[in-house]
């Protein structure tokens, strides 16, 4: 064998070590960017050595660079995400509704409630008294006040969700087009000698943050790229073909998702949509949303009616029969419309306090009363009993979402560890690579200043 | 297992932030002094402490009841005492006037004595609390006695002022009814008067007759004598559900209020009579069916006619008045009693109640002090470990 081919092994191990010494580089530089898979370069040993022929050539190169990831921990992660992000919104939600019911700190709507009762129990007291009329009418009206604005603060945040739902469809289009546009550079850079480590990150990063926002099943091609469906099996992306979501309000003021996919016949996909922050937002709006909403109106509705009826049977202060207390002028809006009878509002006097028309104050006593009575509940609990349920539910949904939360949190925060473990960077662990390809190249160049000394040395002989 | 530096600094900073949230959290339970800030918190707690607040508020209007009702007893109760000593003055002087040594003169100035009492008598009759009559039963907008006998009369008919029936209608007959009542017709089924039906009350409406009556001819029989006439112009005024007439009927004697108890509640579905009416303190529907104005005004007739038989007669009476009256005072303080009761009872729920609302939402202030500097400890810790994160590297020692 020659020397100066010695001067290729050096040059190879100089390139090689220095190569290394960039996918180190790359690390460091990398530690801490979201979804980073560590890189680790492969070197390989070329030629061999033949004794009998006395030639030997061994040599190094890089054969490939290694992105090391466990693409199961990958696909757990992106699992995890959906109930994560469904997770989020759903206790973020609840507890925005929290915030309007919760009455455990006193002036709510059952503080107003009790304003009500004791203003009806001190117009029994003294049932021809003005001051007691006009008490009782704006205890009435704080009360339909009170009732009018959680009414209104809970179809804002029906309308919120509207919003968020629409911005979170537009989001995933967004992200599937992203994932779509890598699946592309993916499939040419295959085809090229260059590897696509660094677009194969992006991609898992992409996925991850499309779980968030809804429940996805995805599949990877023979050919690297990924394919992307609906857990009802819509697809979102097959390979470099995908599909949207679109998002109309109905009559009702609720959402409906629909997909572009032919594989859907028609209609709202939202029974698919059961995780990530979409599948909260859909359940927020179809199904805890309207519940209170019901609540609440069906307090109003039973309030006024159980009232007017107690009412109705008295006589005001004229000697009229009673007309009715509270007016409710849309069913459909019950707690948002409720009222005190405009009769009343203009002439408290109207308001018929006495059983009799020699002006007793027993008939204000029975509205009072009313406050005992099981009108709610099929019966089984008070008015105001109904509302410390309703206060209660709320609190156990946000306990639960809390817990929930708190629960897959541990289980993303463990999975993300075991992720780090595997693929994150680990300064100490590429410092200690850096001074081990540092050696190498140092190695490699003092054998190139030895094959140097080497030629001289021949060079000399022939002098 | 390999620990990378994403990992070591992410687990301090989530380590961080949960023993924040711990000790924020017991820093609003001690700020707050409760240990349920919101729903959330203890859902099952929260339900709790919003149905006994209600129970409390519940509390309260039932002592303002009472408190109200205890000034009407109390007030009535000096109202009859004052109307007792009335009476023992009475009774004094009609046994004096008795006896052999009483000549017309001196029964001529008694007599005058005791229209004096008769005055003072009807003073303390017709007494207020506040704007209301003491005695008047549920009338008590207007004077119950009058100090001279009235005839038994049937007050001119009342229509509500929002009536639809634009028609007229008229009371006429005479009342046969031994106690004051108020009638009242609610029309049950509007239109013509031909078509219209009624029901009719004997108590101003506090109970009805229960079946639709007709309304045709337009002269309805209430009772007692007592009837309603409409006059629909002609069939050119209709009714409609609702309408409302009434009518007051007076018996014969001083009395015109009725006999209606008033009461309040006091208690969940208790409620409390409050008033003695005056029907029962000072009128033949009494216990002792003395009519103490009768009996004084008898007195003084007798004693004016030097009448002896007569007032000695009265002199009986007088100790039935008094029997009836003592009896009246007795209920006034039965009443007071059953108040004084009913409120030692609440002081007791009320404090159950109190008891029960601060174990719900009341945070053990001890228990929250010695959690407090745990989690301060545990969160002083926290930041020292997170101030010593960068300190072991390699780095250090590369150099």
């Amino acid at each position: 064998m020659s020397i100066s081919s010695l001067l290729f092994t050096a040059r190879d191990a100089l390139m090689s070590q220095q190569m290394a010494i960039d996918i180190t580089g790359g690390n460091i530089a990398n530690v801490n960017t979201p979804g980073y898979s560590r890189q680790r370069a492969e070197m390989k040993a070329l030629g061999g050595v033949d004794v009998r022929a006395g030639v030997s050539q061994v040599g190094v190169t890089i054969s490939q660079v290694d992105r090391i990831y466990d693409n199961y921990l990958d696909s757990q992660v992106i699992e995890q995400q959906q109930n994560m992000g469904y997770s989020d919104s759903m206790l973020q939600g609840l507890q925005n509704i929290q915030v309007l019911l919760d009455d455990t700190k006193g002036g709510g709507i059952n503080d107003q409630l009790n304003q009500f009762w004791a203003a009806l129990g001190n117009l029994s007291d003294t049932p021809s008294g003005k001051v007691e009329r006009s008490a009782l009418l704006s205890a009435a009206q704080n009360l339909t006040g009170s009732l009018a604005s959680y009414r209104q603060n809970l179809d804002t945040i029906n309308t919120d969700m509207n919003r968020n739902i629409a911005d979170i469809v537009s989001q995933i289009n967004g992200k599937v087009d992203e994932i779509k546009d890598l699946n592309a550079r993916i499939l040419s850079t295959a085809s090229d000698t260059g590897d696509a480590n660094v677009l194969l990150d992006k991609r898992t990063q992409a996925l991850k943050e499309l779980g968030t926002m809804v429940n996805i099943n995805h599949f990877e091609n023979p050919d690297d790229t990924v394919n992307i469906y609906l857990t009802n099996g819509a697809p979102l992306l097959q390979g470099v073909l995908s599909q949207t979501l679109s998002v109309s309000v109905n009559s009702s003021n609720q959402s409906d998702v629909y997909s572009s996919s032919l594989s859907v016949s028609g209609g709202s996909i939202n029974d698919a949509l059961t995780k990530g922050k979409l599948g909260a937002f859909i359940e927020l709006q179809g199904t805890v949303v309207p519940k209170y909403v019901n609540d609440i109106d069906d307090f109003a509705k039973s309030l006024a009616a159980r009232v007017n009826q107690v009412h109705s049977s008295g006589f005001d202060a004229y000697n009229n029969t009673g007309t009715d207390f509270f007016q409710i002028p849309d069913m459909n809006n019950a707690a948002g419309t409720i009222r005190v009878n405009p009769v009343i509002t203009a002439d408290v006097n109207r308001i018929a306090a006495a059983t009799s028309v020699t002006g007793d104050g027993e008939n204000a006593s029975k509205l009072a009363a009313v406050q005992d009575e099981l009108l709610m509940n099929s019966s089984t609990s008070t008015l105001n009993s109904f509302l410390a349920t309703v206060v209660g539910q709320i609190g156990n949904q946000v306990a639960n979402a809390q817990t929930d939360n708190d629960h897959q949190t541990i289980i993303t925060n463990h999975l993300d560890t075991q992720r780090e473990s595997v693929s994150g960077v680990s300064i100490d662990e590429e410092m200690i690579r850096l001074i081990k390809y540092q050696m190498g190249y140092n190695a490699a160049g003092k054998l190139a200043s030895v094959v140097n000394e080497l030629l001289d040395t021949l060079m000399g002989l022939v002098k | 297992m390999r620990i990378t530096e994403n990992m070591r600094f992410n687990t301090t900073v989530g380590y961080l932030f949960d023993t924040q949230t711990q000790y924020n959290s017991v820093m609003e339970k001690m700020a707050t002094q409760k240990n349920v800030n919101r729903a959330s918190d203890d859902p099952v707690a929260a339900t709790k402490i919003i149905e006994i607040r209600q129970g409390l508020a519940a509390n309260v209007q039932y002592r303002t009841n009472m408190n109200n009702a205890d000034a009407w007893v109390s007030s009535s109760e000096s109202k009859l005492s004052g109307a007792y000593d009335l009476i023992v003055n009475a009774q004094e002087l009609a046994l004096a006037q008795a006896t052999a040594t009483a000549d017309p003169t001196t029964r001529k100035i008694a007599a005058q004595n005791v229209q004096s009492l008769i005055d003072e008598m009807a003073s303390l009759a017709n007494a207020k609390q506040g704007d209301r009559y003491l005695f008047s039963g549920s009338r008590n907008d207007s004077e119950p006695f009058s100090t001279t006998p009235l005839s038994a009369q049937i007050e001119p008919a009342g229509a509500a002022p929002n009536n639809a029936f634009q028609g007229t209608v008229a009371s006429s007959g005479t009342y046969t009814g031994t106690e004051n009542q108020t009638y009242a017709l609610k029309i049950t089924q509007g239109g013509a008067l031909a078509a219209s039906t009624c029901q009719i009350s004997s108590d101003g409406g506090r109970t009805w007759n229960g079946a639709d009556l007709p309304m045709v001819g337009g002269d309805i029989v209430m009772g007692d004598g007592v009837h309603l006439t409409f006059n629909d112009a002609g069939g050119t005024k209709t009714f409609s559900k609702n309408d409302m007439f009434y009518v007051h009927a007076i018996s014969s004697g001083y009395y015109r209020g009725n006999n209606e108890p008033q009461s309040v509640t006091i208690n969940r579905g208790m409620s409390l009579a409050y008033n003695i009416t005056g029907a029962e303190a000072f009128t033949s529907l009494g216990s002792n069916g003395n009519d103490v104005f009768k009996t004084l005004n008898d007195l003084k007739d007798a004693l004016n006619n030097n009448d002896l038989p007569g007032i000695s007669d009265q002199i009986a009476n007088l100790k039935d008045a008094q029997n009836q009256i003592t009896l009246s005072q007795s209920q006034c303080g039965a009443k007071a009693n059953e108040i004084e009761l009913a409120k030692t009872n609440l002081s007791d729920v009320d404090e159950k109640l109190n008891a029960l609302l601060s174990g719900a939402q009341d945070a053990d202030m001890a228990d929250m002090a010695t959690k407090l500097s745990m989690k301060q400890l545990a969160l002083q810790a926290s930041y020292a470990m997170a101030a010593k994160i960068g300190d072991t590297s390699i780095l250090n020692f590369l150099k």
